[in-house]
């Protein structure tokens, strides 16, 4: 008796299709009136869509910190190769300075950029959790062709009236869906 | 899908019309572009096994088995000879990292300006900038001849203590192509890891576990899609001035020297704009042979792009044209007397058919070909104006590295190169590399970014105005 009851309150993950941005954008509004939180919403798209297109939380990638964080090492390596290397291993040739400045900014540009580029992809991967470590997770194949997948975790008891609401902003398939938002 | 405001049953003629011109008003659904696309890249038919093999087989003659006899025998069986020390293999250094300037300048430089039409062939050109960068990588290693060596180019310290020389424009190459290649690499393959999971979604065997691993489980999250996009526009600005930074430095390895006919403060966007203009060019021949050959494209490659692109050529031409003015004018007037017989040798000398060819290939053709709108949208006309411009740049290239050294202050130091059989056969091979690479990887992974495309999609919409209808782009990205 008390299992059934706690089946009925354990939250499950269930996905809503759409094919287009606008009932997509109804159905979060639905979800979140039914007291289901943002938090427990995910959205799968083929296109990037902008939060503001689907009604969700406009937040700041921290992709461009990671560029910068990359492009300050490269640069701490630029200068740590093209100074450091003739201070612990001077040559002298021909009474050439050992430090000059001109050749040093290609040196310091290149190793910046290349520092800021690839921590930027790092930082894709980082923030993204991208490949996967461990665990399965939510998703439906049908997003490469173009739907919406509008997953969202509710539990069974939520489960009819979800559904009602869903199918009347225009929701192609509701299912449930084994694995994790993350 | 797509949503459209409904128009008056009187303009459906015009609106066929414009969905016949334009690629991003003719919707077709997502899921018909993803097998179109699959389908193209899964023709292996067995003409193309067979041009593949035979490229493959010509690149290993040509290239690696002409590359292992000189290696083998000494760099005695190139033709440079005192005072021409840089032949072929340096002209055609160059001309491949010209090449590689097309897909920053299709891909970064219209997406930063979010120009629509790029949208169906950022990746065709993208995939030029990395295959003609490896092409053009090899070239230092070759040009080494005693290639074992290269590893004294990477800074690391060694039993002797001893460094490459940081205020070397040679060093300079090293990083500027490394940081290139890498950045153009990941600038290439970030946009593809949505296409990756399309494919990985739609197909069996070997290449669903390639694809698997490829698209490192991307789902088109929120998140991941946040991520993606920012770091696409991180590496759109990113890449542009690196892309300008490698051609300089490429024009340095020659301006820094005080060599007459090299040592001019304007070789740096001299040589960029050359670049821009054989890149753009062999855009041009690429997408004729990705549209001729490959199932489906015509739907994605349309005229209006061919347009478009022989416009950009046009105007890079005339750009092209002003700086190649500059230099040479300016060297004239100046009237130093071994410029005088320098720019005699290019006019007059026995280098001469080659810098005719040069003008007549980058400036006389197309300016005749390309003011007209009906040329330009003739996919074999784009096509020959990008082999005709590639020729007259290889000519650039050749008269500025070998032409330059032939003649100097001193006439005892003058000389003539001609490429020996090895040298020829080498820059050969590296055409036949980039065909083989280039026609392999249009097998392997999808050529259409059909994201962007089905992105460009939703973007447009026709609209009437007065008693027409009109496209009209909203800016969702």
């Amino acid at each position: 008796m008390y299992g059934g009851y706690q089946g009925r309150y354990e939250p499950k993950i269930y996905v809503a299709l759409f094919d287009d941005p606008e009932p997509a954008a109804r159905a979060v509004e639905v979800l979140r009136e039914i007291g289901i939180e943002d938090r427990l919403i995910q959205i799968q798209s083929g296109v990037p869509w902008k939060p503001e297109v689907l009604g969700r939380p406009i937040k700041a990638s921290a992709v461009p910190k990671y560029g910068m964080v990359g492009a300050g090492v490269g640069f701490l390596t630029s200068i740590a190769l093209y100074f450091g290397t003739p201070a612990l291993y001077p040559l002298r040739v021909g009474g050439f300075p050992l430090f000059t400045m001109p050749p040093a900014f290609v040196l310091i540009f290149e190793l910046t950029m290349l520092g800021l580029i690839v921590a930027s992809f790092l930082g894709v991967l980082f923030e993204s959790l991208l490949p996967p470590v461990v665990g399965k997770r939510v998703y439906h194949p049908e997003v490469s062709d173009g739907a919406i997948a509008v997953f969202f975790q509710a539990p069974a008891i939520l489960l009819d009236r979800v559904k009602e609401a869903l199918q009347q902003v225009g929701a192609s398939e509701i299912e449930p869906v084994e694995g994790s938002f993350v | 899908m797509h949503s459209e405001t409904p128009l008056p049953a009187e303009l459906h003629g015009q609106v066929e019309e414009l969905r016949k011109e334009h690629l991003l008003i003719d919707v077709r659904p997502r899921e018909e572009m993803n097998r179109m696309v699959l389908e193209a890249m899964e023709d292996t038919s067995r003409e193309w096994k067979w041009a593949m093999a035979f490229l493959g087989l010509v690149t290993v003659v040509t290239l690696f088995g002409a590359w292992a006899y000189l290696m083998s025998t000494g760099m005695g069986l190139a033709g440079i000879r005192r005072p021409i020390f840089w032949g072929l293999f340096i002209v055609s250094f160059v001309f491949w990292i010209g090449i590689s300037h097309a897909g920053t300048f299709v891909s970064a430089i219209l997406r930063v300006f979010k120009a629509e039409f790029r949208r169906p062939f950022t990746r065709a050109a993208e995939l030029m900038t990395t295959f003609a960068l490896m092409g053009a990588g090899l070239y230092p290693l070759i040009h080494l001849g005693r290639t074992w060596r290269f590893y004294w180019m990477v800074p690391y310290p060694n039993q002797r203590w001893l460094w490459p020389n940081f205020r070397s424009p040679l060093v300079w190459d090293f990083f500027a192509i490394n940081t290139y290649l890498i950045g153009s690499t990941l600038y290439l393959y970030l946009p593809l890891i949505p296409d990756l999971a399309m494919a990985r979604d739609k197909s069996t065997g070997w290449r669903k576990k390639l694809y698997t691993i490829l698209s490192l489980g991307w789902r088109g999250t929120e998140e991941e899609w946040r991520h993606l996009t920012k770091a696409i526009q991180i590496f759109a600005w990113a890449i542009i001035p690196v892309m300008f930074s490698v051609h300089t430095i490429v024009s340095w390895d020659f301006a820094v020297a005080m060599k007459l006919g090299w040592h001019s403060t304007i070789f740096g966007p001299y040589f960029i704009t050359g670049a821009i203009l054989s890149g753009i060019a062999a855009v041009g021949s690429v997408l004729y042979l990705v549209r001729t050959t490959m199932k489906n494209m015509t739907y994605f490659i349309r005229p209006e792009h061919f347009d478009t692109l022989g416009k950009l050529l046009l105007i890079i031409s005339m750009g092209w044209t002003y700086f190649f003015f500059n230099e040479f004018i300016l060297e004239w007037y100046g009237g130093e007397h071994t410029v005088k017989e320098i720019i005699r040798f290019y006019t007059q000398g026995d280098i001469a058919p080659v810098w005719w060819l040069m003008v007549i290939c980058n400036i006389f053709i197309p300016w005749a070909v390309l003011w007209n709108r009906n040329w330009r949208r003739k996919p074999w006309v784009m096509f020959l104006m990008g082999l005709i411009v590639n020729v007259g740049m290889y000519a650039e290239r050749y008269v500025i590295v070998t032409g330059a050294l032939s003649r100097n202050r001193i006439p005892f130091d003058w000389g003539w190169y001609q490429p020996s059989l090895v040298e020829i056969s080498i820059a050969f091979g590296t055409f036949t590399l980039f065909l083989f690479m280039y026609g392999m990887a249009s097998r392997l992974i999808p050529l259409i970014p059909v994201w962007e495309v089905e992105e460009g999609h939703h973007a447009h919409s026709l609209r009437k105005v007065g008693k027409t209808v009109v496209p009209s782009v909203a800016d969702l990205e």
